[in-house]
């Protein structure tokens, strides 16, 4: 039980640290790293699917505007609380997203990556065509931003930074949970080999069902926060070659397979163009060229290189006292 | 409404056979080397780019397209050799992932060569025909005739050469084809190069039927993805067919129905197909795996 309760100790002492922090940040910086909590959410929740079952989603991206532009709607036009809002938008991106899989998961492999990316390109397009709900091209305007929290007096951009350090804290609980649950296990059976898990008799359906759903309902929340906070959507932040195919890169690069790696991911691929400068131009292709990189030379992404020093560093310390021998790797 | 119909029936079949030309090579790579490459529709897109770039700096038309292919056929090669050859024992998913992140680099250069901004190259072959119920551009009976020969030229690639046996006892069983003495990288090589040559041909001659710009491979990939499940992995005239029948449907639906349902209607197919014959709609996988 030890290590289960560390799993719940270290997120919430980081959250309460950096809630602590936000303060003295200024507003800036406050502002990129909400992105990168918001990115987060979206990272861990889409590697729940992608990292443990195994299944390249690439519909996610409408899945987050779907919650968006549902915030945006409840929100502005039928004057709901942020915070009744919040979970409904989940829960509406969560049945879009139960839909979806219902089709999808008739297949698999590329061809679920193919019926996915083209029911995102649908889904992109519809934000195009249901001009009366979304606003189209021109965008959605004036959403209001989060309420401020009780008991904190905190200017907007703390304020925001917190709701969704908040969001993080929540999905990644969320998500450890379902990770060690019965169906958490299930999913690993499916990624490892699908036919043998059928075999043995594990319900695959139940598990990746609840995967996709998981993921779409915390894409649904992100995308409402997103909305929230930006005060305005408009389609272009839905594209599957641009949030569909981020919330692949930050996973990748974070490491498929953790719930913490796609956390690093997200915070170092937020930050890294912002720190930078990169010319926004530049930065798809950045992103194609690490995730690339990775696939490459380190598929198990940073959680599995820094997994790999820290164990080079254990051994070491372990040989060290009797043998003195040169280390080889992992040096850093 | 109806006297529309031959031209609508026209009109599908200059698209399908677009489609089927870019799932042939999709479909031969797919079907041999198990590489589901999303980068196919980006080697469409850089041999249209080439051609268009070719023929602005005062080269032939026709010239430009057999240069264009080349470079393209290069640019396959190497992209096998550096994304797709490392990850040969990786799991698909990997292969995937690799092809998405290839698809995003190629098409993201593209942007910052040629810019986002759509461009055109003017018909080699203009004039139109006119017949009783319809007319049509002569170049898109070119396209249509080079769609039929390109599935002949592969066919008989396939079927009547030595390499061609040596790809098919590949795409069967590379255990067994590497016992018989042949060279799977080589046999790797050639099935690219070939797929390579059917993207960069495609787009090369296309880019004067449609406008150019860095993302216009996405959409006919997908096309080409979704004509693969509905003529069945590998089999060259399923592509063709499927191209054609997709065509024809997408049109339709533009014509009939709404022209903003047009590619949900596309989906809708695939969609049908997967849940009722998802060995594809014409016959049997030749390449079952």
């Amino acid at each position: 039980m030890h290590s289960r309760t560390r799993c719940y100790l270290i997120p919430t002492a980081l959250l309460a640290a950096a809630c602590a922090a936000t303060p003295f940040l200024n507003d800036y910086v406050r502002y990129v790293a909400t992105l990168a909590a918001i990115w987060a959410v979206l990272a861990v929740s889409f590697d729940v699917l992608l990292g443990y079952t195994g299944y390249l989603s690439l519909a996610h991206g409408a899945l987050f505007g779907v919650g968006a532009y549902a915030g945006g709607l409840l929100t502005s036009r039928a004057g709901w609380n942020f915070w009744l809002a919040l979970p409904v938008c989940g829960l509406i991106a969560m049945v879009a997203g139960i839909i979806v899989a219902l089709l999808a998961f008739r297949t698999k492999g590329l061809y679920f990556a193919v019926l996915t990316l083209g029911i995102g390109l649908i889904g992109h397009q519809m934000f195009f065509v249901a001009e009366d709900w979304t606003g189209g091209v021109v965008g959605f305007v004036g959403i209001p931003s989060p309420p401020a929290l009780p008991l904190l007096t905190l200017d907007p951009a703390g304020n925001n930074l917190i709701i969704s350090l908040l969001l993080l804290w929540v999905t990644y609980l969320a998500a450890g949970v379902f990770v060690h649950s019965p169906l958490g296990a299930a999913s690993l059976a499916i990624r490892e080999d699908v036919v043998l898990a059928q075999a043995l008799g594990i319900r695959i359906a139940a598990a990746r069902m609840t995967a996709f759903a998981f993921s779409a309902f915390f894409a649904g929340t992100a995308g409402a926060l997103f909305a929230a906070i930006s005060n305005f959507v408009a389609p272009e932040s839905f594209a599957v070659m641009t949030t569909g195919f981020q919330m692949v890169v930050l996973v990748v690069v974070g490491g498929m397979g953790t719930l913490w790696g796609p956390i690093l991911g997200a915070i170092l691929l937020t930050t890294l163009p912002e720190t930078l400068r990169v010319a926004s131009n530049y930065s798809l292709l950045a992103y194609g060229v690490l995730l690339l990189g990775f696939m490459l030379f380190a598929p198990s992404g940073i959680a599995g290189l820094l997994k790999k020093a820290w164990r080079a560093r254990q051994t070491r310390a372990a040989v060290a006292a009797p043998v003195a021998r040169p280390a080889t790797e992992g040096v850093r | 409404m109806l006297d529309m119909l031959p031209q609508q029936l026209v009109n599908g079949l200059t698209l399908g056979s677009t489609y089927a030309l870019i799932a042939l090579g999709l479909t031969l790579v797919f079907g041999v080397l198990l590489i589901p490459n999303f980068a196919h529709g980006e080697l469409y897109m850089l041999g249209a780019f080439s051609t268009y770039a070719l023929v602005g700096a005062g080269v032939n038309f026709w010239l430009a397209v057999v240069i264009a292919t080349v470079i393209v056929i290069a640019l396959g090669v190497v992209l096998d050799r550096l994304v797709f050859q490392p990850l040969d024992h990786s799991s698909s998913l990997s292969l995937m992932i690799a092809a998405l992140a290839a698809s995003i680099i190629l098409q993201q250069t593209a942007t910052i060569i040629w810019g986002s901004e759509p461009r055109t190259t003017p018909s080699p072959i203009p004039g139109v025909l006119r017949m009783a119920g319809f007319s049509i551009a002569y170049f898109q009976i070119f396209v249509i005739a080079l769609t039929l020969a390109a599935w002949g030229g592969v066919w008989l690639v396939l079927n009547r050469s030595r390499l061609g046996l040596a790809i098919r006892a590949v795409a069967q069983n590379k255990g067994a084809a590497q016992l018989m003495g042949i060279e799977l990288r080589d046999v790797r090589l050639a099935t690219f190069a070939i797929g390579a040559l059917l993207g960069g041909l495609g787009g090369a001659i296309l880019s004067a039927n449609f406008p150019v710009y860095p993302t216009m491979g996405i959409n006919p990939v997908l096309k080409a993805f979704v004509v693969l499940v509905l003529g069945g992995i590998g089999n060259l005239w399923g592509a063709i067919l499927g191209g054609l029948l997709l065509g024809i449907v997408e049109v339709m639906v533009a014509g009939y129905i709404s022209s903003q349902l047009q590619d949900v209607g596309t989906f809708m197919i695939l969609v049908l197909v997967l849940l009722l014959r998802p060995q594809g709609l014409f016959g049997r996988v030749v390449l079952e795996r």
